[in-house]
């Protein structure tokens, strides 16, 4: 049975006015905030958010900051001083800082899982120095982008919540990274940047490369990183493969294979340091637990895991210059 | 006297009379009484349609050099259609009817006194353009002919490339004012009974008031009247649809029409051309796939560059928003409008230059770069991102010629979707193109064969193209 | 190349990965999973051939087809609004959920034919495959062997794992409705309930790669996920993934509609390809959407797990009532 005109008209007419009245109609891009980082601390009880803003029509970053009792009031004030309407989609960077515990860093994690929308993956640092100023937040920022391609750090978001009661995060101290394990209940392991913490770095999967002085300042390695886990029955053996390696003498007198072998012992000394911190800690930071128990099984105490190094080719040495 | 001549009068004169009561106003109408064998008759004809000194050389001429004497129109006429030279037709004209339409098909008649059948002579000379390279459908390799306008030509440029008995031309006339005529052709061993027969009935049910071109019947032959995809391909190559032929497809030509209508028609075929069986396997599967993203773009580009910039700008890398947003800052149309419009003027441009005769077409061209290229961006009219994205998709549509109707019609359908509802409302139109392409079924036929679902064949002949050798043995085996 | 017997398998399955994929994920630890769901596709598959007979006899009473279309009716709702949630979260204010319902509702216009219906489905799931490889390849740097459970093997865990696989969704039950053809018959559920749980148990074991301890607590984990993806030429992939999502919930909503049809006692045809007519569509949407805004303030995640659980009581009742008939019949006829 065909539709009466009239009827067919007006159902058209609905449909036409449902189409162009339910889309809400989003802010044009020029009218966007486009945030590339925020920044968290708390101060006298009170906390902070900096969004980092993208480029202006001038070229520069702005800034949008905002002050509140809790982490929630504190990123909404910052939205709010912002120009345009805050994007998060592009954001890359979430900084927070480096003495708080797993607990409060796990709080401004959520926030940001829940607020930020639609935020990508951000990387997750913890800035060792004081909490930046507006000013300098755009310098800050640029570094600590730069080193993180330098060191390969990868610390995502998803990273902070995957391990239960504890997280490995990398942290900026202005002149590289080092790496601190927290642990639910206040237990922290914290190294510097030095070769122990960049090991730590790749053996918790937050980075893929080495780029330090070994200990004693004999020489620099550079190289990337690939890390293989092997459970056996006599323990987990890590093998550390190390890719386009370079190794630059730093005092005379220190030939090729000499500098080989004084970089494996450095990094199997790092190794035992760290165990033996995280054996004291407790936890399992290294992530090594399920490899234990495809082997050992449930509620077996495992052997102490083993650091095989593999050189994929000869490392390039180069004497001191 | 058999049956069929009781219609008409024995009389000469009344026949006579008769057509020029319905011809005699036309100038072009021609008719000269004569003796033939002692038989008075009435030539009678179209000018211009039919030769005169083709009749009288092969006819008129033929008949004074027998010298036969005939008893009446009766003997006349016998002795024309069963023992004379003369290029006459086999069978007696009795019904007037028949008599128009042989007039209209450009025959000369022959009117007989004392006989009430005419007979008619094969005498058509009538202008007509010669068989030239296609327009369209530009190949560097295969034949350069194309159709013309005679459907009795187009007929013979098929059966010159289909040298086989299997080769079926049924011709029909249409149920129009003007009794135009069209052409079934098939494959009888390779086209299915069914879907032939399928075809016939529901040609010769078609009421048209006029039938210009093969066209005119696409509406007719689709299922479901909501769906844009053609219900047929075209061509107006007779090697393309000689092609088809051997695929088991019917060709339908109509007269007056250079173009013929193929079906079913699938939807790979809009990206099938006759240089893909003539380059290399490789190169021709990689042009094929490109035409296939070609037409994405054409289709959905414009709409993803709408989505990505008013709702999901973290699609878009970091250094190219910048650009982006002072672009979009310095108009004043929202992104959804701006491409809008500008595709609209773009589509201006076109039907400009399609329609302006020759001697100005060149004059738009430079009006509609100048004004769109030039000095709308200048003038902050529109943006620079959203001119090259819409020109960028109107180049893409032309890859895939056959399907430009429809890649206008869902791209102006995509950036509106897209613009309002943001990514579902992109995902809608991806799958209202889908299911219309899904929901296709020309006469029982999967209209996505043999790209879904995905098997052998889609790589065989439908993504890309197998080596020959492979396609001859497919061929082979195929029912 | 001639379309006849359309098969609604590859419908049936993208219609079941909506329910997998759009769901809350976190139902067991991928270790339990995979050992579990061999044995739970075989019980759903029983459990759905048993449907299928029962289904014969009961068919007749007109109180159980309209329940059965309530159901799916209801499903059909619950679904739109999960779209919407997942997309106010991710795009705050861009779309109202009537742009959503219309978005998706708006193809099922040219889904009315089941060969429409299972041609389209075949082409999503040809994109799907693709797509979703890219989409895992794209977060392949965050999956860490290091983030995977260990958890005890317990009656209690394995219980709560075949619990969460153990759900009868309607794509299960509605093989019951097709007439009967060549492609129909018990391997159409065992293939389902197989497939589907298969990918459920691969999906939670890249998803339990990806946030380990964290994965219980997530909303919508497959999405979450998806945010780190990038690739190529576009920076990030959630886009991509909501619109498969979005196609994927159209097809459903298509299939809901047919199967209603059939409830109704639908166009008969001898060649299988039925064809909705359009006059029901206005219904179907009407109905559709007014349910939706009745729901709007509900958590789509309880009324799911209700509805869950009322197509299992369902399932449940059709079988016990319809083994009752046949024996019944059975006796008249001895």
């Amino acid at each position: 049975m065909a539709v009466p005109f009239p009827k067919k008209l007006l159902t058209i007419a609905a449909l036409l006015a449902a189409l162009l009245l339910c889309g809400c109609g989003t802010p044009l891009l020029s009218q966007r905030s486009i945030v590339r980082a925020v920044f968290f601390d708390e101060t006298d009880g009170e906390a902070r958010a900096l969004l980092l803003l993208g480029e202006n029509a001038a070229g520069e970053m702005e800034c949008a900051q905002g002050r509140g009792e809790t982490p929630q009031q504190a990123l909404y004030n910052a939205e709010q001083n912002a120009p345009g309407t805050v994007f998060y989609g592009l954001m890359e960077l979430a900084a927070l800082p480096a003495d708080w515990e797993q607990e409060k860093l796990l709080t401004y994690g959520r926030l940001l899982l829940q607020e930020a929308q639609p935020a990508p993956e951000v990387q997750v640092l913890l800035l060792g120095a004081e909490p930046p100023h507006p000013n300098d937040a755009e310098a800050l920022y640029r570094a600590l982008c730069a080193a993180q391609k330098k060191y390969g750090m990868q610390s995502s978001l998803a990273g902070l919540f995957a391990r239960e009661n504890e997280c490995a995060l990398p942290v900026w101290q202005g002149d590289g990274f080092g790496l601190v394990f927290l642990r639910q209940g206040g237990a922290r392991i914290s190294y510097g940047p030095s070769l122990v913490a960049q090991l730590a770095a790749v053996l918790c999967g937050e980075s893929d490369r080495f780029d330090c002085t070994l200990p004693g300042g004999s020489a620099a390695l550079t190289a990337r990183a690939a890390l293989y886990r092997q459970a056996e029955p006599d323990g987990t053996t890590l093998t550390l493969t190390l890719k386009d390696a370079q190794l630059h003498a730093l005092a005379s007198g220190a030939a090729g294979q000499t500098l080989t072998a004084a970089a494996e012992n450095a990094l199997q000394s790092a190794f035992r340091q760290i165990l033996q911190d995280t054996a004291q800690a407790g936890g399992d930071p290294l992530g090594l637990r399920v490899f234990d128990f495809s082997v050992q099984g449930a509620g077996k105490t495992a052997p102490r895991p083993r650091l095989e190094i593999f050189w994929q080719d000869a490392p390039v040495t180069q004497p001191p210059g | 006297m058999p049956e069929k001549c009781k219609e008409s009068s024995r009389s000469l004169a009344e026949n006579a009379q008769f057509l020029r009561s319905l011809f005699g106003m036309s100038a072009d109408y021609y008719e000269k009484e004569l003796v033939i064998g002692g038989i008075r008759c009435r030539i009678v004809m179209f000018t211009g349609l039919s030769s005169p000194e083709k009749l009288t050389v092969m006819a008129l001429s033929l008949l004074e050099q027998e010298r036969r004497r005939f008893a009446d129109g009766a003997a006349l006429v016998r002795y024309l259609l069963t023992s004379s030279r003369i290029p006459a037709e086999s069978e007696p004209l009795a019904k007037r009817a028949e008599w128009i339409e042989r007039l209209a098909n450009g025959l000369a008649l022959l009117l007989v006194e004392g006989s009430p059948c005419a007979v008619a002579l094969s005498t058509q000379e009538m202008p007509q353009r010669s068989v030239s390279e296609p327009d369209g459908e530009g190949n560097m390799h295969g034949p350069q002919e194309a159709f013309t306008e005679q459907l009795r030509a187009n007929i013979s440029l098929l059966r010159r490339q289909f040298r086989t008995a299997a080769l079926v031309a049924e011709v029909h006339t249409a149920h129009t004012h003007a009794r135009t005529e069209y052409c079934l052709c098939y494959d009888r061993e390779r086209a299915a009974a069914d879907t032939v027969e399928a075809v016939r009935r529901r040609l010769a049910g078609i009421r048209l008031p006029v039938l210009l071109d093969s066209t005119y019947f696409a509406s007719f032959l689709k299922q479901d009247k909501l769906n844009l995809f053609p219900a047929a391909a075209y061509t107006v190559r007779p090697a393309t649809a000689c092609a088809r032929l051997c695929e088991g497809k019917i060709v339908i030509l109509v007269a007056g029409s250079p173009s013929a209508m193929i079906v079913p028609s699938f939807f790979s075929e809009h990206f099938e051309c006759l240089d893909d069986y003539s380059s290399g396997a490789v190169f021709a599967g990689l042009i094929r796939l490109l035409k296939y993203l070609a037409f994405a773009l054409a289709v959905f580009g414009p709409a993803l560059y709408v989505m990505a910039l008013s709702f999901a700008p973290e699609i878009v890398p970091a250094d190219l928003l910048a650009g982006l947003a002072r672009a979009e800052a310095e108009t004043p149309l929202p992104p959804m409008l701006e491409m809008l419009s500008v595709s609209l003027l773009l589509e201006i441009v076109r039907e400009a230059g399609l329609r302006a005769p020759k001697s100005i077409s060149h004059t738009v061209s430079i009006v509609g770069a100048l004004i769109i290229g030039e000095t709308a961006v200048s003038a902050g009219i529109v943006s620079i991102p959203v001119l090259t994205m819409a020109a960028a998709a109107t180049i893409a549509t032309l890859a895939v010629p056959s399907l430009y109707e429809q890649s206008i019609l869902f791209r102006f359908a995509a950036i509106l979707l897209a613009g309002i509802w943001g990514v579902l409302g992109f995902a809608c139109c991806v799958l209202l193109v889908t299911a219309m392409a899904c929901g296709s079924d020309p006469f029982g036929y999967d209209y996505l064969y043999p790209l879904m679902p995905p098997g052998r064949a889609a790589w065989r002949d439908g993504f890309v193209r197998s080596i020959w050798s492979r396609l001859a043995r497919a061929d082979r085996r195929a029912p | 190349m001639k379309r006849e017997k359309p098969d609604l398998f590859a419908a049936l399955l993208i219609s079941l990965m909506t329910n997998l994929l759009l769901g809350d994920g976190a139902g067991y630890w991928a270790r339990l999973g995979l050992l579990s769901f061999p044995a739970c596709a075989a019980a759903l598959a029983g459990v759905a051939w048993l449907f299928a007979r029962s289904w014969r006899q009961v068919e007749p009473l007109r109180p159980v087809r309209w329940l059965w279309l309530a159901l799916l009716t209801g499903a059909a709702a619950l679904e739109l609004l999960r779209l919407w949630q997942l997309l106010c979260g991710v795009y705050p204010g861009s779309l109202t959920l009537l742009g959503v319902c219309l978005a998706a509702l708006l193809p099922v216009l040219y889904l009315r034919r089941v060969s429409a219906i299972a041609q389209t489905a075949n082409v999503l799931l040809t994109l799907s495959l693709p797509a979703g490889l890219i989409l895992i390849a794209s977060v392949a740097g965050g999956l860490r062997v290091s983030n995977l459970q260990t958890p005890a093997c317990t009656a209690a865990a394995w219980g709560q794992a075949a619990a969460a696989q153990m759900v009868v969704y309607p794509e299960l039950l509605m093989p019951a409705l097709w007439p009967d053809h060549d492609k129909r018959g018990p391997h159409t559920a065992a293939r389902l309930a197989g497939i589907g749980l298969a990918v459920s148990a691969g999906l939670q074991l890249v998803l339990e790669l990806y946030f380990g301890a964290a994965l219980p607590w997530q909303e919508n984990p497959v999405h979450t996920a998806a945010r780190a993806g990038t690739f190529l030429l576009f920076r990030r992939l959630e886009w991509l993934q909501l619109a498969l999502w979005c196609m994927m919930v159209s097809v459903k909503l298509a299939l809901y509609l047919y199967a209603g049809v059939r409830l109704l006692g639908g166009q008969g045809c001898k060649s299988e390809n039925n064809a909705v007519g359009i006059k029901r569509l206005p219904v179907y949407f009407l109905l559709v959407v007014s349910l939706c805004f009745c729901w709007r303030q509900t958590d789509p995640e309880r009324l799911f797990a209700a509805q869950n659980r009322l197509t299992a009581v369902f399932a449940a009742a059709v079988i016990a009532g319809g083994g009752f008939l046949w024996l019944c019949r059975s006796q008249k006829n001895c």
